[in-house]
């Protein structure tokens, strides 16, 4: 594996505002990248730059080495799908399709013929003459796929190309892309603000927030190991719970009454320990905790089931805690009761404060 | 239900009312004089026969549509750049309404005031004259009065807002991501003009050349005074039977046919841009 896309010290400021703060990336060929972050974060603006739309005040992109920073959209090897198809309503599918090659200097039946392979890969062959105006979302959005395969780009990038569908649809669509990257070999870079989404599909997330790379890493490392408090809070549910540490490694968190435990590795002095609720057990009245778990005594302030599993929000010392359990909720688990809960610390992730 | 039913249909018995009384009325008039002759008003073609039928006529005719056709490709040549400086260029929001109030304001002026502008201007010792003789561009004056070009700088004065409204206004609504997706596709920026935004806009240019075009082709003031009596178009005949030789038979006949002239290069044009739109 090489470099493909290197992003070097990129700065973007729209007045005041920071679009994107220094940064710094290497993507991979062939990897399927999604940059994740809510909106504003300055991914879309990070998007933008990479296919040529936006020039950024300062910093070097460059994809197989080559430098590209001044180079118009046309020049540069690669294509976008965007978030609105931006299908030209004047073509066929066919000629939308094989716009493409035609601007390449491609001769036109060779150009029809590159534009079916490509409508073939996205599933549309039976569709080409129709206009992109009759077609539904998920037909347009495949359309809008081919077309911007169809150039053999070194590099897809896609700018929440699934937003404007419904939730099953989007969820096909998932894993086609998934399947359709793996079958091209190309690298994605996938916008997104579906964190869901982004687990889904990427190879490895970009994380971003406030126009800053947080972290980058595979979905696992980024679920179970978060870089940051706002990664830990952005991806999934979690517990963050204020810890300190005293000089000889002990760790004492902010729900009062749980027993002290070594760190295992050293860490800063303050800082949140996360905790997943999946890792939060509800005991059973009297029967007793196992001996790696540790047990908190609280209350239950809301149960909320979606049938599959069951969310059990509850108050320890002050401090917000919730767990998540398999299937429906037990019955005596109500508002207003008191509950034992475990957690495992081997299951505390620490992040320190940054000093 | 009924109570509101029936606003609507006074509202509509109205227009029509007013479009039959000031419109198609006196249409039928004109039609019914160029087919009838005399006190008795019997049927006759003989109107048409001595239009058609005279080469003097087929050359009016020629003048006319020349003069339209010419007016309508140089406002469109003019217009188009015009209007995407204002859509595309000007950042501007208060020069872009400078500029739009500059284009709209001398509508409010009479034609024939300002066609007698151009008149001064264009004259022998006019302005543009002056000018083009003092930086040594010419040696003689040129003569613009009396001539087509004299026509056609009037009228393309005249008819350039129209275009420029409409181009701007269908360049306007055309979707930036278009042009994105043309640049990111590997379209220069010539190539998305041609392939994308031109054939987006189409519609308002067609719009824009048929009005300009209508316009040109039944306009009187303008060629009456900038002709200098030397050129005639066929509105300038219409008027002359009309108001001197009050053969209303005859005028009414000159009118129809340049009202099928007319419609017939319209549908032309109109089927040239529907062709053009969908194929490219």
């Amino acid at each position: 594996m090489s470099v493909l896309l290197s992003i070097d010290h990129v700065c973007k400021n729209f007045g005041p505002f920071t679009a994107l703060d220094n940064i710094q990336l290497d993507i991979q060929q062939g990897e399927f990248i999604v940059l994740l972050g809510p909106s504003g974060c300055g991914k879309t603006t990070l998007l933008r730059s990479i296919a040529g739309f936006m020039q950024p005040d300062s910093g070097r992109i460059a994809i197989d080495g080559q430098d590209v920073s001044r180079l118009p959209p046309y020049r540069r090897p690669l294509n976008t799908v965007f978030q609105n198809y931006a299908l030209f309503p004047h073509m066929t599918v066919l000629e939308n399709v094989a716009y493409g090659p035609r601007r390449q200097g491609v001769n036109r039946n060779e150009a029809r013929l590159k534009a079916r392979e490509a409508l073939a890969m996205v599933g549309l062959e039976a569709m080409e003459e129709r206009f992109p105006r009759g077609m539904s979302g998920g037909q347009q959005q495949r359309v809008a796929l081919a077309r911007a395969i169809v150039n053999q780009p070194k590099l897809l990038l896609l700018d929440e190309p699934l937003s404007a569908l419904d939730m099953k649809l989007r969820k096909r669509m998932q894993l086609e892309l998934k399947h359709l990257q793996a079958k091209l070999g190309i690298a994605f870079i996938f916008v997104t603000h579906d964190q869901e989404e982004a687990m889904t599909i990427a190879d490895r997330i970009v994380v971003m927030n406030a126009g800053r790379i947080e972290q980058v890493g595979t979905s696992r490392e980024i679920y179970s190991a978060p870089a940051s408090r706002f990664v830990a809070d952005f991806i999934g549910e979690a517990n963050l719970i204020a810890y300190e540490s005293s000089d000889n490694g002990e760790i004492r968190l902010a729900t009062r009454h749980t027993p002290l435990f070594h760190a295992t590795k050293p860490v800063s002095p303050r800082g949140v320990a996360v905790l997943r609720p999946e890792h939060v057990q509800v005991l059973d009245a009297g029967s007793p905790a196992s001996a790696s778990c540790h047990e908190l005594q609280g209350t239950v302030t809301d149960v909320v089931s979606v049938g599959s599993h069951t969310l059990v929000h509850s108050m320890i010392d002050g401090q917000p805690i919730v767990a998540r359990t398999m299937g429906l909720p037990r019955a005596d688990l109500v508002a207003g009761s008191s509950v034992r809960l475990g957690f495992n610390p081997t299951h505390l992730h620490l992040i320190g404060e940054s000093l | 239900m009924k109570r509101t039913a029936i606003a609507p249909a006074l509202m509509l018995f109205g227009a029509l009312a007013f479009f039959t009384a000031f419109f198609l009325a006196p249409f039928a008039v004109v039609i019914f004089a160029s087919l009838t002759q005399g006190a008795d008003q019997t049927f006759t073609l003989e109107h048409y026969i001595r239009v058609l039928g005279d080469q003097y006529h087929w050359d009016v005719i020629l003048v006319t549509f020349r003069i339209a056709a010419l007016t309508t490709l140089i406002s469109l040549l003019l217009g188009y750049p015009l209007a995407w400086y204002l859509v595309r260029v000007v950042k501007w929001r208060a020069w872009r309404r400078a500029c739009v109030i500059l284009l709209v304001v001398p509508m409010f002026t009479s034609n024939i005031v300002r066609s007698f502008g151009w008149m001064v201007l264009l004259g022998r010792k006019g302005l543009v004259n002056q000018s083009l003789l003092e930086t040594g561009l010419i040696d003689t004056p040129v003569r613009f009065l009396g001539t087509e070009l004299g026509i056609l700088i009037g009228m393309v004065y005249i008819l350039l807002p129209f275009i420029v409204l409409a181009a701007g206004n269908a360049l306007a609504q055309v979707d930036p991501a278009y042009e994105q997706a043309s640049d990111d596709l590997g379209a220069s920026p010539r190539a998305t003009f041609f392939h994308v935004v031109l054939p987006l806009t189409m519609p308002g240019i067609i719009s824009g050349s048929i009005m300009v075009f209508t316009l040109a082709s039944s306009a009187y003031v303008t060629p009456a005074l900038l002709s200098g009596g030397r050129i005639s178009v066929l509105s300038m005949l219409i008027f002359q039977q009309y108001s001197s030789v009050f053969d209303f038979n005859y005028g009414g006949a000159l009118s129809v046919v340049l009202l099928i002239f007319t419609l017939i290069m319209v549908g032309l044009a109109g089927r040239v841009g529907s062709i053009r739109g969908s194929q490219s």
